[in-house]
C-alpha cells in the first residue's frame, strides 16, 4: 500500500517536472485557453444570432462558451495520458517502475493529478472569476456546490481515463506501437464525449446511449457538472455508472497487464 | 541469497528485409526468429559476494539480471532471490533489491538529484533519521554534495551515475543488480566507482551482481564470475581458478642490448610475441619455462627477466569466444 507521503510526493514531483519547463507551460495555458475561449465566442454568437433563440439544449450562450472551453480542457487533461504507458513499454522505461515497490497503473494516476495540477489552478481562478462576475440567474446555474462536486468528478472521470488509457496501450506488450490506438479512442472521445456540444443538442437516441458510455462520463459529464446542469438523481446514476465502468475496466486492465508482463523484454532505447 | 536453476528466456522477433520492398512485404507477412538469450545457466551468490557476470555483446548478460530483478519472465528454469520468485514481483521483494544500469537512466531528467531521493525515500518509506545518515554517507563518500541539486540532465555522465548509485543504495539493498555501472566513464571515474563499489560491499555485506566489459571491474572487485557464451554457461567458479586451470602460459621478458639474433630464431620453447629495442617477450608454456629459461639464457645476453602469469583477460577473452574449453 501506497503511503500518503508517497503519493503527495509523486505528484509534488510531477508537478515540479511541470513547472521545469516554465515558457512551455505558459504558452501550453494561454493560448490553449484564449483560442478556446474566442472561438467559442464567435460561434456561439453567430449560432445565437442566426437562430434568434436565447438557449441551446437548455445553455444559454454564456453557458455554452464557458461549456465549450471548459470540456476542451477537460478533454485536454485526459491527453495527458495519451502514450503515457506505450512509450514506456517501446522504450523500455517500464522496467524503471517494475523494480520499484509502487504499483506502476497507481502510479500513473497519481503522476497525472500531480501533472494536471498546475493546469487546474488558471482554470480554477477563471471558473471563480466566472462565477463571482460573469454568473447571474439569467445566463448560468453554476453554483459554487456544483463547482466543487464538479471538479471531483472530473477528478473520477480522469482515474476512470487512466484506467480505459491503460487497458488500451497495455496492448503495448504484444504490438510495438499502439499509438494509432490511443489516437482512435481519443477521437472517439472527441465525437462521443460531449466536447463540441453538450449530448443533450444530439438527437435523444443517440444521447441517451452515449450518456452511460465512458467517453461520456469522462468529459461531458463533469463539465455539466461544474456547470450546474446535472443534479440530484442524475448526478448519482452517473456516478453509479462511472463506478460500474471503473469496476469492469480495471478488472480487464489487471487482466491485461498480467498477461502483457509475461511479453514484455524491457528492450529499449 | 540468489539461487538460479537451469534458467531460460528466448525472445520472438520478427526479421525485416531491407529497403523499400522489404517493408512492403513486412506489412503482409513477417518472418519469426527465435532467439536463445540465455539457456539453462546455474549458479549462486552469497551475501556480501560479487559476481562477475561476463560475456560479449549479446551473451544474454542482461538479460539475466532482468529475470533475476523480476522485470522479466523466464520461459524455463528458475531462480530464487532472497527466498522470493522475482518475477512474482512481490513487494517485500522489490524493497530489498536494487538496480543499476549503466546505459539508462532511472532518474527523472528534468529535476535535481536532491528532488528524486526524497521521491524514493517515500517510495521505499525510509523513515527520516535512516534517509538522512544513508544520503550524509553515501554523498560524502562519492564527493556529490554540490550537485544535489542540479537538474539530472545537466549533470556529466560520471556525476549522473554517482547519483544513480546513491538513488540505488538509499534503502539499503540486500542484493544489488549492477549493469555495466562504469561504461562510458573516464579511467578516473571508473577507479573511483570501483572502490566505492567494493568499499560498500565490504561494508554492508550486500550480494551483488556485476556486468561489465572492462577486465579491470571484474578483476578488481569479483573474486567469482560466470562466464555467458551464446546464453550458454561456459564457466562459473573461482577468478583465479581460470588462471590455475586455463591458463598454462606464462610471460617472460627480458630486457637485453642485443636483439639482432633473436627475430629470425626458431625457439624450441617458446614464443616471441614481441621484439622492440632492448625487450623481447615470449610466452612460455608452465612446464617448458626451465627449458625455455635454458635455452633464451645461452643465447641472450639479459640485464633484467621477469616472468609473469598470462593476462588473465585473454584467457576469458578466449572463452567468450569459443577459443578456449574450459577444464
Amino acid at each position: 500500500m501506497t503511503s500518503p507521503r508517497a503519493v503527495a510526493q509523486i505528484m509534488s514531483i510531477e508537478l515540479r517536472n511541470k513547472l521545469s519547463y516554465r515558457a512551455d507551460l505558459l504558452i501550453e495555458i494561454g493560448c490553449t485557453l484564449f483560442a478556446r475561449a474566442y472561438l467559442s465566442f464567435v460561434v456561439w454568437q453567430a449560432v445565437f444570432q442566426q437562430t434568434g433563440t436565447n438557449t441551446i439544449a437548455g445553455y444559454s450562450q454564456t453557458e455554452l462558451l464557458v461549456y465549450f472551453v471548459l470540456a476542451a480542457f477537460i478533454f485536454d487533461l485526459n491527453s495527458i495520458n495519451l502514450g503515457f504507458i506505450s512509450e514506456d513499454i517501446y522504450r523500455g522505461l517500464l522496467s524503471k517502475y517494475l523494480i520499484m515497490p509502487i504499483n506502476y497503473q497507481f502510479y500513473k494516476i497519481i503522476s497525472w493529478l500531480g501533472r494536471s495540477l498546475v493546469q487546474f489552478l488558471p482554470l480554477g481562478a477563471a471558473l471563480i472569476l466566472f462565477l463571482v462576475f460573469g454568473n447571474s440567474q439569467d445566463t448560468s446555474r453554476m453554483t459554487v456546490f456544483s463547482l466543487l462536486v464538479g471538479i471531483f468528478v472530473c477528478l473520477l472521470g480522469n482515474v476512470l481515463n487512466v484506467i480505459l488509457y491503460s487497458t488500451v496501450e497495455f496492448l503495448g506488450f504484444w504490438s510495438d506501437k499502439v499509438w494509432s490506438l490511443s489516437i482512435g479512442l481519443h477521437l472517439l472521445v472527441y465525437f462521443a464525449g460531449g466536447i463540441m456540444i453538450p449530448l443533450g443538442a444530439l438527437p435523444y437516441s443517440i444521447g441517451e446511449v452515449f450518456r452511460y458510455l465512458p467517453l461520456y462520463l469522462m468529459v461531458g459529464f463533469p463539465t455539466e457538472v461544474i456547470l450546474g446542469h446535472v443534479h440530484g438523481l442524475a448526478l448519482i446514476r452517473g456516478l453509479l455508472a462511472m463506478l460500474a465502468w471503473f469496476v469492469l475496466l480495471q478488472t480487464l486492465s489487471r487482466a491485461v497487464w498480467r498477461r502483457g508482463l509475461q511479453m514484455y523484454g524491457g528492450v529499449g532505447i | 541469497m540468489i539461487l538460479v536453476d537451469k534458467i531460460g528466456k528466448t525472445y520472438r522477433t520478427h526479421r525485416k528485409a531491407p529497403g523499400l520492398w522489404g517493408s512492403i512485404r513486412s506489412l503482409v507477412t513477417r518472418e519469426w526468429l527465435d532467439k536463445v538469450a540465455v539457456q539453462d545457466v546455474s549458479f549462486k551468490v552469497n551475501a556480501g559476494e560479487i559476481l562477475g557476470l561476463v560475456g560479449a555483446n549479446g551473451a544474454g548478460k542482461t538479460t539475466l539480471i532482468k529475470m533475476l530483478s523480476g522485470i522479466i519472465h523466464p520461459d524455463s528454469g528458475g531462480a530464487r532471490v532472497l527466498g522470493f520468485t522475482p518475477w512474482e514481483r512481490g513487494i517485500e521483494f522489490r524493497r530489498q533489491i536494487s538496480l543499476i544500469m549503466g546505459q539508462k537512466a532511472q532518474l527523472w531528467w528534468d529535476l535535481p538529484a536532491a528532488d528524486c531521493f526524497l521521491l524514493l525515500r517515500e517510495i521505499y518509506q525510509i523513515d527520516g533519521k535512516t534517509y538522512q545518515r544513508t544520503l550524509d554517507e553515501l554523498v560524502s563518500v562519492l564527493d556529490v554534495s554540490a550537485l544535489l541539486h542540479i537538474p539530472v540532465r545537466n549533470l556529466s555522465l560520471g556525476e549522473r551515475m554517482k547519483m544513480e548509485l546513491i538513488a540505488a543504495l538509499l534503502h539499503s539493498p540486500k542484493v544489488i543488480f549492477l549493469d555495466e555501472p562504469t561504461i562510458g566513464l573516464d579511467i578516473m571515474a571508473q577507479r573511483s566507482m570501483r572502490s566505492f563499489i567494493l568499499e560498500y560491499c565490504q561494508r554492508h555485506k550486500p550480494a551483488i551482481i556485476l556486468t561489465s566489459h572492462y577486465m579491470e571491474d571484474i578483476e578488481e572487485l569479483c573474486p567469482n564470475i560466470v562466464i555467458l557464451r551464446a546464453g550458454r554457461l561456459v564457466y562459473s567458479g573461482a577468478l583465479e581458478g581460470i588462471r590455475a586451470q586455463l591458463s598454462h602460459t606464462k610471460i617472460v621478458t627480458i630486457h637485453t642490448d642485443s636483439t639482432s639474433a633473436v627475430p629470425n630464431r626458431r625457439w624450441e620453447s617458446g614464443t616471441l610475441v614481441e621484439s622492440a629495442s632492448g625487450l623481447l617477450r615470449f610466452k612460455v608454456e608452465r612446464e617448458k619455462l626451465r627449458h625455455f629459461m635454458n635455452e633464451v639464457l645461452s643465447i641472450v645476453e639479459a640485464h633484467d627477466v621477469s616472468i609473469e602469469e598470462a593476462d588473465i583477460s585473454d584467457t576469458i577473452a578466449a572463452l567468450m569466444k569459443g577459443k578456449a574449453q574450459p577444464v
